[in-house]
């Protein structure tokens, strides 16, 4: 209701100058007003004959009175009266001023033609030319910036209350947009950022460009914004949550380290099998089923040690916006959900340090300006030591193995001029494990993306990338001296990627693009290790595909209510050669033993294709300023398939192309959503419900062996999966106390019915997933109770997940032996912890030198002994036992400082 | 390959891992099904095929015997021969029966039920010679009670065998073990010094390995079991006997299964466990599992001496056995006999080795 009262107030102040030039005889009070029967008149024109027969001056845009008909019938009614009959059912209201003007209003929100001068006209930006005066629209378009590192801010907002409408900028920080020529007074804001007002006279098509300032004191911790529908700028996204870099780093993290996935797993939606589970799952999806792009960089494995760090450095990001439903049709390859990270671009006007030091791991970076308000360059790094801690331990392996990690990412960009701007991103990180001296593990993720964004015209903008990404790992075997050996793999993805974006009008914001990757897989190469080792060289065929994608997609806003996003994606999937095929008899279960033959192919030789088409649609329906209900549905298709037969991603877990024996998955999900805000937009609250169908999924047999296995599509079996639920989220973005409350109710199934006994798990019927974890919930708060101190805290309780237990036990010999159930009958016992922490920031001053913090913090606080699984050993006599392994059975303290400069 | 073991390190990393017992009876509902734990061998005895059924518990002493059942193996060429039940459960060929190298024996059940359960054929491989027999010297790490890691020397025993030739062989191995020793002290007045006979053999302990990976069928230095000096088990001499069996690759495929689980330590990594599949069937049912294996080996033994004089003082220094008889500064670790000596002097098996549990003075007939 904003948009009346301003204009209210607007039209007393105005009408209070005019009464002192006018005095008038009749009141309003003693006009009667007649509308003959049988006649319908649009209401302008009824207006018109009305004042020019009384005395009476209305004020209205004729827009809203065009449409509405007088067809009712009166006779020397009052014309307060009559127009109460007039307006009842329409969105108009009038008030009444001076006893002689009436002026109509509209509920709705609308665009309000101001021709009018504000006396007030000194202070006023003018943008346009006065010379091109007298035009009823003008497109403003500019800059939102930073004003202490000169980067554009993505997603700021310009907004208008007059118009009760605005736009948000591009990932540049550019914004473009059409205003009914006339003055406003904006409104430039930024979460993080103190808001700006400027007023501006709108004349003719111009630009205009302004810098924001840091908030010194920042009371709003945590920023979820799930675009609800009060947000009139905002597109139809749903099912997509972005998050502040910011945000993340105040969250009580484990060992002090911050971490993005660990964020990303307390929204509804997500969640991990356990701790220790390197990668996640969205809406009841593999941990192969995410797409991770760190600048567009394709990364295979998400996580440091095992998953308890991500491998993602929290100083060097921008922002990342998870998408686990309604994903645009600008992005591929992968079926549950896509994880779009953006690194931070160096800061262009000064060099800057930041960095932490931990209990377990370090980081350092440094932002340095090469051209000012040109070039720039950011670097980082991490590194772990943990070592002087395993040598501390009881246990006698242990205290002679190795863990750690380093990672280093650097990004330069370029902006040649106001149209063109370029950069590289580059990505490097090393995991290196050694358990005594039998065995070993190392694994390597890295990449590089080029980019060049090419603002076309204020219309249109291009955008081209072309990203290399690697990852390879490497398992030492070194126990037995002479079955000692060493496995290494490698899967390379480069590809190049353009986007076109074209916005013809507010209405329409029409983008397409095209996409090749190219796959070169080599999964296995076995060596023998030393001088005893009798071990045969064998190397596993390397595989190879290319894939093409384009797209096309608009987000249409069909009325201030209405917005529907259209998109439609097409894959095309080629394997080639050089590699040799097996062949399988028919009419048997595929094994080592029927293999009649083998087709050879050359190199670039096709061997199989698969294409399809991937629907994206999305629908936003706004109910009301408050309130809304959005419903997507997409399909996607998946050709590189994570071979793994554990919960998480281990060191023997597998990357494999789609190939003659394993289709693509194909996903469908349906979803469906309400989302409303109350208490004046303080608290948002959602609800979501989404169902999924996914074709061609990858399962196992039992016992199968999925290392440096040639044929491995003898021990796959091709199954079938469901997943439901319904996500509620709500959350609080102002005040002390800042959170959010997530709940999820989910299931996730799957079937695996072959033609034969074995290629059927547990008899053809549906079962639970691994990850399968019925309820989630999550509490996530931030107390800031002075400006410097604060505290926040996680709390997380699920459903355990499912687990194979023994039904039984015999006796073989001497050994005791355990005799399983159906795979995943059984659920292990809830899941619940809670962290806390605790930080003191360094002084507030606004151009403050050095910038610091101390985090104190306690990761399971009450000492929760989750069982993260249940096991069995036998003893020395044979005699099996069951434990339960809880992972971290005891609250964990961590202490970290953080500084910048 | 220890893939447990990667998981350890940072569950170890974290300090704060906690590993308790629990009882899962509450959480399962216990099933019970046919077992089956047979051998042929082709050595001329009563070869045993013992049938239970599995336990809905974790107290496999539970399991109950499978009785009245009729049990015959049958060979290719329809030679059947009958197994006769002797105590509950236990069923016996005649003990002149040997299986022949070559051939492949099925083996029928018809439970007292009258259910009807058939094996596999399975074919007994012939087994490699055992080439050597030999032991190096070798330390373990150990924990002591104090908590510091020290290093105990002693002697690996490995053996060497394998046809030599580019095929794929599978082979287990059991051993039993006989010692010689003596009691460290003498009263004063005592005359004559018992020598003792002590026996061990490979309880608990799953001993396989295959050439499958190799370039040839040759298994070296496959380690057979650790002496340390600090048992009196080489005072006076050491006896080793190894027998060697060979096993069909699904014979080899279950017990590398069973090793699996039992080396299953519950982490995330490890793969799902499942039902370990044997080689049974039922008739009339093949969906309802059986479990265990009737395995059909053919059999090579080999023994090996050492004697005190060839066990190296170095490194590690000289045996040491009975370390809590010896009057000198050390921890009471001994060769794990009763812990703690009484205040006043050492205990009587010091003097007397036959006070020992298991010993006799009897001389084995191999000796």
């Amino acid at each position: 209701m904003q948009s009346a009262r301003w204009l209210r107030l607007f039209f007393a102040v105005f009408l209070i100058l005019k009464t002192v030039t006018f005095s008038h005889a009749q009141s309003l009070e003693d006009i009667t007003v007649s509308h003959p029967t049988g006649s319908s008149t649009t209401l302008t024109k009824w207006l018109q004959e009305v004042e020019s027969a009384h005395p009476v001056r209305f004020f209205y845009r004729p827009t809203w009175t065009d449409s509405i008909t007088v067809t009712q019938a009166f006779t020397s009614v009052p014309l307060t009266d009559a127009l109460t009959t007039i307006v009842k059912n329409t969105d108009l209201t009038f008030t009444t001023y001076q006893d002689y003007y009436i002026v109509l209003l509209s509920t709705a929100p609308s665009v309000i033609n101001r021709a009018n001068a504000s006396p007030d006209d000194s202070r006023r930006i003018v943008i346009g030319d006065s010379l091109q005066s007298g035009q009823s629209e003008a497109t403003v378009s500019g800059y939102i910036r930073d004003g202490s590192t000169g980067q554009g801010i993505a997603g700021a907002t310009l907004f208008s209350r007059e118009i009760g409408q605005g736009t948000s900028t591009n990932a540049n920080g550019y914004y473009t947009f059409s205003f009914p020529t006339g003055d406003y007074e904006w409104e430039i804001t930024s979460l993080g950022y103190e808001a700006e007002e400027r007023k501006v006279r709108v004349i003719s098509n111009g630009s205009f460009s302004i810098d924001l300032f840091e908030e010194t004191a920042r009371l709003e911790e945590i920023t979820i914004t799930e675009r609800a529908a009060d947000n009139n700028v905002s597109g139809a996204q749903m099912s997509a949550t972005r998050m502040d870099i910011q945000r993340v780093q105040k969250m009580p993290a484990f060992l002090g380290e911050v971490d993005l996935i660990n964020a990303i797993e307390m929204l509804p939606g997500v969640s991990v099998a356990g701790e220790g589970a390197a990668g996640f799952n969205v809406r009841g999806g593999d941990v192969g089923q995410n797409l991770i792009l760190l600048d567009g960089i394709p990364i295979y494995n998400p996580s440091h040690l095992f998953g308890f760090f991500s491998a993602f450095n929290a100083d060097l990001l921008q922002d990342a916006t998870l998408y686990k439903g309604g994903i645009p049709a600008r992005y591929g390859g992968r079926i549950a959900s896509v994880l779009d990270i953006s690194v931070k671009e160096g800061n262009l006007r000064k060099f800057k340090v930041s960095g932490g030091i931990g209990v377990v791991a370090s980081r350092l970076s440094a932002e340095i300006p090469i051209v000012k308000e040109k070039s720039s360059l950011i670097i980082g790094g991490r590194a772990s030591y943990s070592d002087w801690i395993l040598n501390r331990l009881q246990d006698i392996t242990l205290r002679q193995s190795e863990a750690s990690f380093y990672d280093a990412n650097a990004k330069w960009t370029y902006r040649i001029n106001e149209s063109h701007k370029i950069g590289l991103t580059g990505y490097f990180s090393n995991d290196n494990f050694n358990l005594a001296e039998d065995a070993s593990y190392q694994y390597q993720n890295a990449g590089a993306a080029f980019h060049w964004d090419y603002l076309i015209s204020q219309k249109w903008l291009s955008a081209l990338r072309v990203t290399q990404s690697q990852f390879s790992y490497q398992i030492g075997d070194l126990q037995d001296s002479i079955a000692a050996s060493q496995i290494d793999a490698e899967f390379d993805q480069s590809g190049a990627q353009w986007n076109l974006n074209f916005f013809p009008n507010e209405e329409h914001e029409i983008s397409g693009g095209l996409e090749v990757s190219r796959y070169q897989f080599s999964p296995g190469d076995l060596r023998p290790e030393g001088d005893f080792s009798l071990i045969a060289p064998r190397q596993l065929q390397a595989e190879q595909a290319w894939e093409f994608s384009g797209y096309l997609s608009d987000v249409y806003q069909i009325n201030p209510f209405l917005t529907l996003t259209a998109g439609i994606r097409y894959n095309y999937y080629r394997y080639v050669g050089p590699r040799e095929v097996f062949n399988y008899a028919e009419g048997r279960p595929r094994s080592p033993g029927s293999v009649t033959g083998t087709t050879n192919y050359d190199e670039g030789e096709t061997i199989v294709t698969y294409q399809g088409w991937e629907p994206r649609a999305a629908l936003r329906i706004g109910l009301n300023t408050q309130s809304s209900i959005k419903v997507s549905y997409n399909r996607l298709r998946q050709n590189t398939h994570l071979i793994s037969n554990t919960a998480s991603i281990t060191p023997t877990d597998i990357w494999k192309l789609s190939d003659p024996y394993l289709p693509p998955q194909i996903g469908d999900q349906y979803a469906i959503g309400f989302f409303r805000n109350v208490f004046n937009n303080s608290i948002e609250t959602s609800v979501e419900f989404y169902y999924k169908d996914i074709l061609n999924l990858v399962e196992y047999r039992d016992g199968a062996t999925l290392l440096m296995n040639d044929q491995l599509e003898a021990d796959l079996l091709s199954g079938t999966g469901q997943a439901y639920g319904a996500e509620l989220l709500i959350s609080k973005n102002i005040g002390r106390m800042t959170g959010w409350l997530a709940y999820t109710y989910s299931r996730t199934l799957r079937k695996v019915d072959g033609e034969f006994a074995q290629e059927r798990v547990n008899r053809g019927e549906w079962y639970p997933s691994y990850f399968d974890k019925p309820h989630d919930l999550t509490i996530v708060g931030n107390y800031q109770f002075t400006r410097r101190v604060r505290l926040g805290f996680n709390f997380t309780f699920s459903s355990g997940r499912p687990i194979t237990l023994p039904e039984s036990t015999y006796r073989i010999g001497q050994f005791d032996i355990a005799d399983y159930s159906d795979r995943n009958e059984y659920r292990i016992p809830p899941y619940h912890r809670l962290d806390l922490s605790f930080s003191v920031d360094g002084n507030l001053k606004k151009n403050k030198k050095w910038d610091s913090s101390w985090t104190f913090a306690v990761y399971n606080f009450y000492g929760r002994n989750n069982p993260y699984s249940i096991f069995f050993q036998s003893n020395q006599t044979g005699r099996l036992s069951a434990f339960r392994l809880a992972i971290l059975g005891r609250p964990f303290p961590s202490i970290t400082y953080n500084f910048k400069f | 390959m220890k893939r447990g073991g990667f998981f350890t390190i940072i569950v170890g990393l974290l300090l704060t891992t906690c590993i308790d017992p629990f009882d899962i009876g509450d959480v399962v509902d216990g099933q019970s099904r046919l077992v089956v734990d047979g051998l042929l061998t082709n050595e001329a005895k009563a070869h045993r095929v013992r049938l239970t059924y599995s336990s809905p518990s974790l107290q496999a002493f539970d399991s109950e015997p499978v009785t009245n059942a009729d049990v015959f193996v049958e060979d290719e060429n329809g030679n059947r021969v009958q197994f006769i039940e002797e105590g509950e459960g236990n069923y016996f060929t005649p003990p002149d029966f040997a299986g022949t190298i070559g051939a492949a024996y099925t083996l029928h059940i018809r439970t007292a039920e009258n259910i009807s359960y058939r094996s596999s054929p399975e074919i007994m491989r012939s087994v490699a010679e055992i080439d050597s027999i030999y032991a190096e010297p070798a330390s373990r790490t150990y924990l002591t009670s104090v908590g510091t890691l020290l290093d105990e020397w002693g002697l690996e025993f490995y053996v060497n065998t394998g046809t030599g030739l580019p095929e794929s062989n599978f082979y287990r191995w059991e051993w039993e073990e006989t010692y010689e020793f003596v009691a460290p002290l003498t009263r004063p007045n005592q005359i004559i010094q018992p020598i003792c006979f002590q026996s061990g053999r490979s309880f608990g302990r799953l001993l396989i390995s295959s050439s499958q990976d190799f370039t040839q069928d040759r298994i070296e230095r496959q380690p057979l079991t650790f002496v340390s000096k600090r048992t009196y088990k080489l005072q006076r001499r050491y006896s080793l006997l190894v027998r060697q069996f060979s096993l069909t690759e699904q014979a080899f495929n279950f017990w590398n299964d069973i090793e699996e689980q039992r080396d299953s330590d519950g982490s995330l990594f490890d793969p799902p466990p499942s039902r370990i599949l044997g080689n049974i069937v039922r008739e009339d049912d093949p969906d309802d599992a059986v479990l265990g294996f009737f395995q059909v080996s053919a059999v090579t033994e080999k023994r090996f001496f050492i004697n005190r004089t060839e066990v190296p003082t170095e490194p590690g220094g000289p045996v040491r056995g009975f370390g809590s008889c010896v009057e000198s500064p050390e921890p009471p670790t001994g060769g794990g006999e009763s812990p703690g000596d009484p205040p006043d002097g050492p205990p009587e098996f010091c003097y007397d080795c036959t006070l020992l549990l298991g010993t006799t003075t009897e001389r084995p007939s191999f000796w």
